[in-house]
């Protein structure tokens, strides 16, 4: 069932995102040919037959990184009206009656909208790398001022990094879902209401995490003061939990929403 | 094409009519097997336990039987279906008979309009 | 469970009305049956919560005995009134999704339905016109084994020849094990086609019985009995 959703779920999302993130790459590659009609990246502003394509290309570049600022608020903009129209409008008579749990309505969404912010980023990511081309390999520090040593410490931190990135990103986007369930619970007004949560919300967990370093702070400082506290790895730790903590919570008020709060127009 | 009906009385007597009135003609020829009650309750657009519950009247009539797998049969019962037919005949005589008299036409002249619709029939 | 739609005390309260009020409604196997009455009258209110697109405000709503969740709606067929597709899929994406989550899909006969009516596989949901939309919709909800179909207006918007259509497909497939239920204001065509009728007003039951029932009882079809019930 899962699977079947998120077919459905790439399906229906990726005939909007793809064709962004194309026009993404292709922008690049346009961008990329007129600079080495130019003469190339060292050269073609100083030739001056071309000075009009330098204005010509730093137009083009202008608008290329509207392009990429543009695929990535369409990601998030896409993600967060898919949630919203597949269950809670017209599409939502269609969804709400499959004979499917919501927790896997909302895993079907949710890793599907984490793919494709993953892929957002590796869209601009190339696209860099096709605009600069010859540039990166320039000015890549071919010795690095440090050893990348393998220690335990360092797969740890790793691995947390990773680990915590990954939750943090699906806590992120389980923060709009929550909003907007929260949001159509009211008769009118229901985008405004998710957006005043959204932020609400965020600002709560904010505090509350401000306290709870300062509760430390307070009532032991002598925590402070361990050489352990600091290190990489409580420090991503923390950020871990904080992240677990938050997508937990958003998760359970999207769930519970859709399973017992459930009212279609 | 549905077939129609009056609004006033139970559908499924009336399916009983129609049956009855098809097996009586010959249209159902006795012995010969009755459509599926699904088949026969899409062509009436009729509910099939509508459909049922008349055929089930007719069975009591002796018109139909059922058989285990086979499904149901129209009786074989020629004189049956043939003194039935007689007795609505009769019915449908005395009733015609009836409404002419208290329109005030004597029997003689009720057989010259018979006979003269004969003869147009006949053209 | 041998009821197959049951209601109990059933209470659905919007802040400015009673949508409807502590119903008790009980259906049994292999009916077909209308729910009647008119606009607003509640009908499809009931028809959501037995989906559990509503929560109720009292009482319960049970289909086989359960409350409505992911087990209900294995066997439960739903025929909105609206449409309810995602406008990029094609007719055969529609049949395809169907097919992934419904077990009791039967492909084959969708397939032959979309033949018959002339709708291809390929037209987009996008394009179809009102009326092809609606008939896509039926067929999938016709094309499900379920035990359970709520149609809601399911003639509402369209022709006649469609109407006859529509109504062939529902004695067509009609299983001693399964409960048609159809909501409707459209009774004189489809009354031939019911065993019992639920007379809705305002949120209450105001009448259950046969249609042989009320011919018999009160000697007028239920066509009739509407219009007497429910005179403006």
């Amino acid at each position: 069932m899962l699977g079947r959703l998120m077919k459905y779920e790439f399906l229906a999302t990726g005939r909007q995102i793809l064709p962004a993130y194309i026009g993404v790459i292709l922008f690049a590659v346009l961008n990329r040919i007129l600079i080495e009609i130019g003469g190339g990246m060292d050269t073609f502003w100083l030739d001056p037959r071309w000075e009009w394509m330098v204005i010509v290309v730093g137009f083009l570049i202008f608008f290329y990184i509207m392009a990429i600022a543009a695929a990535l608020v369409i990601t998030i903009v896409l993600i967060i009206r898919r949630f919203y129209t597949n269950l809670f409008k017209d599409e939502g008579y269609l969804t709400n009656t499959l004979p499917v749990s919501v927790d896997v309505h909302i895993w079907g969404k949710l890793i599907p909208a984490a793919c494709w912010m993953i892929a957002s980023v590796i869209v601009v990511i190339v696209s860099v790398i096709i605009l600069l081309g010859g540039v990166i390999a320039d000015y890549w520090p071919t010795e690095w001022p440090f050893e990348l040593v393998w220690t335990s410490t360092a797969t740890l931190a790793a691995l947390l990094w990773l680990l915590s990135s990954t939750v943090g990103l699906l806590a992120g986007i389980l923060a709009y879902y929550s909003a907007l369930s929260i949001g159509q619970l009211a008769k009118r007004y229901k985008i405004l209401l998710a957006i005043v949560v959204y932020y609400g919300i965020n600002y709560a967990f904010a505090i509350i995490f401000v306290i709870a370093i300062f509760g430390v702070v307070i009532f032991s400082p002598e925590a402070w003061l361990e050489p352990e506290a600091f290190n990489v790895l409580s420090i991503y730790a923390m950020v871990l939990g904080a992240s677990l903590l938050q997508g937990a919570v958003h998760y359970f008020i999207t769930r519970y929403i859709l399973k017992n709060k459930l009212n279609l127009e | 094409m549905s077939w129609q009906f009056a609004s006033d009385r139970p559908i499924y007597a009336q399916l009983v009519e129609v049956i009855q009135l098809k097996i009586l003609s010959g249209e159902y020829e006795p012995g010969g097997k009755l459509p599926s009650i699904r088949d026969l309750a899409a062509e009436a657009a009729v509910n099939p336990n509508t459909l049922q519950r008349a055929f089930s009247e007719l069975e009591q009539k002796g018109l139909v039987h059922t058989q285990r797998t086979a499904g149901r049969f129209i009786s074989e019962d020629q004189d049956r279906i043939e003194s039935l037919r007689q007795q609505y005949a009769k019915q449908a005589v005395q009733g015609f008979y009836g409404r002419m008299q208290s329109l005030g036409y004597s029997t003689g002249e009720i057989v010259t309009l018979v006979t003269e619709r004969m003869e147009e029939e006949n053209l | 469970m041998s009821l197959l739609l049951e209601c109990r005390l059933l209470t659905k309260r919007y802040p400015l009305r009673l949508a409807l009020n502590q119903v008790n409604l009980q259906l049994g196997k292999g009916k077909i049956v209308g729910l009647l009455g008119p606009n607003g009258s509640g009908k499809t209110t009931l028809i959501k919560l037995a989906n559990g697109l509503l929560t109720p405000s009292g009482g319960h709503v049970l289909v086989n005995g359960q409350e409505p969740g992911v087990e209900t709606k294995k066997v439960l067929a739903y025929l909105p009134e609206r449409s309810y597709l995602p406008e990029w899929m094609t007719a055969g994406q529609a049949l395809d999704y169907f097919y992934d989550f419904y077990e009791n899909f039967n492909m084959a006969k969708a397939e032959d339905m979309l033949a018959r009516l002339g709708i291809d596989k390929k037209d987009r949901i996008k394009t179809m016109s009102k009326g092809t939309r609606e008939k896509v919709q039926l067929i999938l909800v016709m094309s499900r084994e379920a035990d359970l179909y709520l149609l809601d207006e399911p003639i509402g918007g369209v022709d006649p020849a469609a109407r006859d259509y529509i109504l062939n497909t529902i004695i067509n497939n009609y299983r001693e094990n399964a409960t048609v239920v159809i909501s409707t204001h459209l009774i004189q065509d489809i009354e031939k086609v019911l065993d019992e009728v639920v007379f809705l007003n305002r949120g209450e039951i105001s009448l259950h019985m046969t249609v042989d029932q009320v011919r018999e009882e009160r000697g007028m079809s239920v066509d009739a009995l509407f219009r007497e019930v429910f005179k403006c």
